[in-house]
């Protein structure tokens, strides 16, 4: 619509790509001379980060994904060992390009001693973003190092247990991630255990710690060791802010995935059913709760619940001469990671109440279909361009112009992009238009929500 | 002597370059100097033709083509040296590039053509119309865009700039009328810019409003295939007021370019975005009362949008095999 901007603090994830790893450099130019950092290390690094990086050095990986023909990385992240089969935990997006295309890349890793191979993926959590795989000795001389697993009996290797899930973590602890930071080494990260991050649709970890990206699919231990965590985002806009994936979903696939075979073929299918699951819940849970208020004097306009959607608001200065407006746009935090180009699994709501009374009714009709006009369909790669229909539909009386787009997903068979443009068209000189998005929902879902979306908009009681 | 007759030699546009009383028969045309009528023109022979009276006393000329390889165009008719035809009176020949046209004494003459004062009054008003309603369209958009109580300077960039881009327009096309007809005409072409910039921006308002009275978005969405044809239209009247003469191939030409410039247009946007209009939706909310259909219940919205699936299924399949043909 007509004002538009840019919501602070979106999580990132922490694969390292090609384009990310070109900004590294200046992060190590850091304004922090020598002695001064070496000063901070001693006095900040506690004896248990010692032991937890000592305690978990041999079941790091840093998980490669190279070109197939050469040896350039097109992304590094983390790993770690949890079953002696050489069973490797790490996160969904650090083996994406793998599993979407495994003609163009290999999977391998390098261990802390620097003895190293290929990785095999056996399963995946999209949702939650984890993967497991599986240690391949390889003979390689470009990833294999010099010392090490290269054997041939079935290698048995140490690993990582699971802190159990009734020992809850209590807020403050003290934890530890772990990983390989912009592929600069195994690093471990001293930070606190907050809980779970507020308003996300899957439970995650609010470590307050620095997370950096390359340590993606990295565990975060307790004092004693045990996983607690899977590194996955860190906040954009935070400082220290970062969050975990709790090892239960790592535990739920390691058991689901223990005896997979490799996976070879197309992920597409597995992935989609994956996503169904997702959004069936997803659209359940949201059609579930009622509307809250927007507290306008006329209209009864749709605002989602804050359980799993954050809201902003804003609106025009008080002392403008032309369109008054309130805006509230509210979204999920997270989206479920497919590729570097889709993410998607998540809604969004959002409206403006414009009072155009100082502008007269010839002029808001201007004002008010521009902001209807600017309105934008960004069919990415994965899906096919945008279908329209449009209507006016009565919402017990009032008036509403509605346009509902829709476009499919090519290779996510069954899922779709859903918007519900709104605008009301009572009142000369007052409107409110509103917008939901809905990404990656079947098509039923998208009736389901457009219908459950209109069905906010009414006259007011008061009215 | 008495005047038999007067040939005249025309330009390439038709108009008369210079006229050879005749006062003899027969005529002789050619480029040799002891022709009657004498050309200057490379493609004629030394005796190109004779015009003669028909013989017996017959009313009406004989032509004649000299010794000549390129002989006589007559009335899309070509003649062949040695070869005689009969000559109707006023009707162009050619010899070589040059036309020629023979008036006889005693032609009936077409009535005196009124120079229409009344006539170029009223186009006079009509062009001071146009550009004072082309300037209050312009203002009263202006007011629309700007916030209560700006003040002139808001205004006066976008009028001046549309007065002067009208202006400059019209006295090129001016110059264009120079060039072909030998006299600079710059409110004719004052009035055709007018008229069609007025028809586009009524038309845009009113596909606008109708769109949002009926409900019915194709009226929105054809505004920009009208705006080709408009355009097209534009150029085409211009030219014809050019070359006068030819204004049915002007007329064909521009509406072929017209039909081609639409189709490019509904091909790319089919391309692009599977949609033959660029358009996604009509976006015009004017106020209220001009709606003139009812609001139906969400159920027939949610009618309209079922049938969408299998259209988008199907454009996603066709997207997923180009995507993997482009693969392999």
């Amino acid at each position: 619509m007509m004002l538009r901007y840019r919501l602070a603090g979106i999580a990132v994830t922490l694969a390292v790509t090609g384009a990310s790893a070109l900004g590294a450099p200046s992060a190590r130019t850091a304004p922090l001379d020598l002695n001064e950092k070496r000063a901070q290390s001693e006095s900040t690094v506690s004896p248990s980060a010692q032991r937890a990086f000592e305690t978990a050095r041999d079941k790091l990986l840093q998980v490669r994904t190279l070109l197939k023909d050469q040896d350039s990385q097109a992304s590094v992240g983390s790993g770690f060992i949890v079953g002696s089969e050489g069973l490797v935990i790490t996160n969904y997006h650090v083996v994406s390009q793998i599993a979407l295309q495994p003609l163009r890349y290999r999977l391998t890793y390098t261990r802390a001693g620097g003895s190293g191979g290929v990785l095999q993926l056996l399963a995946f959590d999209a949702v939650h973003d984890l993967a497991l795989a599986r240690m391949v000795a390889s003979n390689d001389a470009a990833t294999a190092g010099a010392e090490g697993d290269v054997d041939k009996r079935p290698p048995s290797f140490a690993t990582l247990s699971f802190r159990p899930r009734a020992q809850a973590l209590a807020n403050g602890e003290r934890i530890f991630s772990l990983g390989n930071p912009l592929d600069i080494g195994f690093a471990v990260h001293e930070g606190n255990y907050n809980g779970l991050a507020a308003r996300s649709f899957y439970p995650q970890i609010f470590f307050a710690g620095a997370l950096n990206p390359g340590m993606s699919g990295g565990p975060a231990l307790d004092g004693q060791g045990r996983v607690i965590g899977v590194n996955v985002a860190t906040h954009r806009a935070g400082q220290q802010v970062s969050f975990l994936v709790p090892a239960q979903f790592a535990q739920e696939l390691l058991e689901r995935g223990r005896d997979a075979q490799p996976i070879t073929g197309d992920v597409y299918p597995e992935l989609t059913r994956q996503l169904l699951a997702h959004q069936a819940l997803l659209v359940r849970r949201f059609v579930a709760q009622p509307w809250r208020s927007a507290g306008h004097a006329r209209y009864r306009i749709p605002v989602p619940q804050e359980d799993f959607m954050r809201c902003w608001g804003s609106s025009s200065r008080a002392e403008t001469k032309g369109l008054e407006y309130e805006r509230s746009d509210c979204e999920m935090e997270g989206a479920v990671f497919i590729s570097g180009q889709l993410q998607t699994g998540r809604l969004t709501v959002r409206h403006e109440a414009y009072d155009g009374s100082k502008l007269g009714a010839l002029r808001f009709a201007r004002a008010y279909s521009d902001s209807f006009r600017n309105e934008g369909f960004g069919a990415g790669p994965a899906t096919t361009q945008p279908q329209c229909e449009e209507r006016f539909v009565d919402r017990d009386g009032l008036p509403l112009r509605a346009v509902v787009c829709l476009s499919a997903y090519r290779k996510l068979k069954g899922l779709y992009d859903l918007s519900v443009l709104v605008a009301t068209v009572d009142a000369s000189t007052l409107g409110v238009q509103g917008r939901l998005d809905a990404r990656g929902i079947d098509f039923d879902n998208a009736l389901r929500l457009t219908r459950h979306y209109l069905d906010g908009y009414a006259w007011n009681g008061s009215h | 002597m008495e005047r038999l007759a007067l040939i005249e030699v025309l330009d390439h546009d038709g108009r008369v370059q210079h006229a050879v009383p005749v006062t003899h028969w027969p005529v002789t045309v050619g480029r040799a100097l002891d022709c009657d009528v004498v050309l200057h023109d490379p493609y004629v022979a030394p005796r190109h033709a004779t015009v003669d009276k028909a013989a017996d006393g017959a009313p009406g000329l004989v032509l004649t083509v000299g010794d000549s390889v390129n002989g006589v165009r007559l009335a899309q008719r070509r003649l062949s040296s040695g070869t005689s035809a009969l000559l109707p009176e006023g009707v162009e020949f050619h010899a070589g590039r040059s036309g020629l046209r023979v008036r006889l004494a005693g032609e009936s003459l077409a009535a005196e053509r009124p120079l229409g004062h009344q006539a170029r009054r009223l186009r006079v008003w009509v062009t001071v119309g146009a550009a004072a309603a082309l300037l209050f369209w312009t203002a009263a958009s202006l007011w629309l865009q700007n916030l209560p109580g700006s003040g002139w300077d808001k205004y006066l960039p976008i009028l001046l700039g549309t007065t002067f881009g009208v202006a400059i327009w019209s006295a090129l096309w001016g110059l264009g009328s120079k060039l072909f007809q030998g006299h600079f005409r710059f409110t004719p072409h004052l009035r055709v810019v007018l008229g069609f910039i007025l028809a586009r921006l009524s038309l845009d308002l009113l596909l606008a409003l109708a769109a949002f009275a009926l409900s019915w978005p194709l009226l929105s969405h054809i505004s920009g295939w009208l705006e080709i044809a408009l355009f097209a239209a534009l150029l085409a009247t211009h030219v014809s007021v050019l070359l006068p003469a030819r204004r049915q191939t002007v007329g064909l030409t521009f509406g072929a370019l017209c039909l081609l410039a639409v189709g490019i247009t509904g091909a790319l946007s089919w391309r692009h975005h599977q949609r033959l209009f660029d358009e996604l939706y009509a976006a015009t909310l004017p106020p209220p009362a001009l709606r003139l259909v009812q609001a139906k219940p969400v159920s027939a919205l949610l009618d309209d949008v079922r049938p969408l699936r299998t259209r988008l299924d199907r454009q996603a399949k066709e997207d997923e095999e180009n995507d993997s043909a482009a693969e392999r």
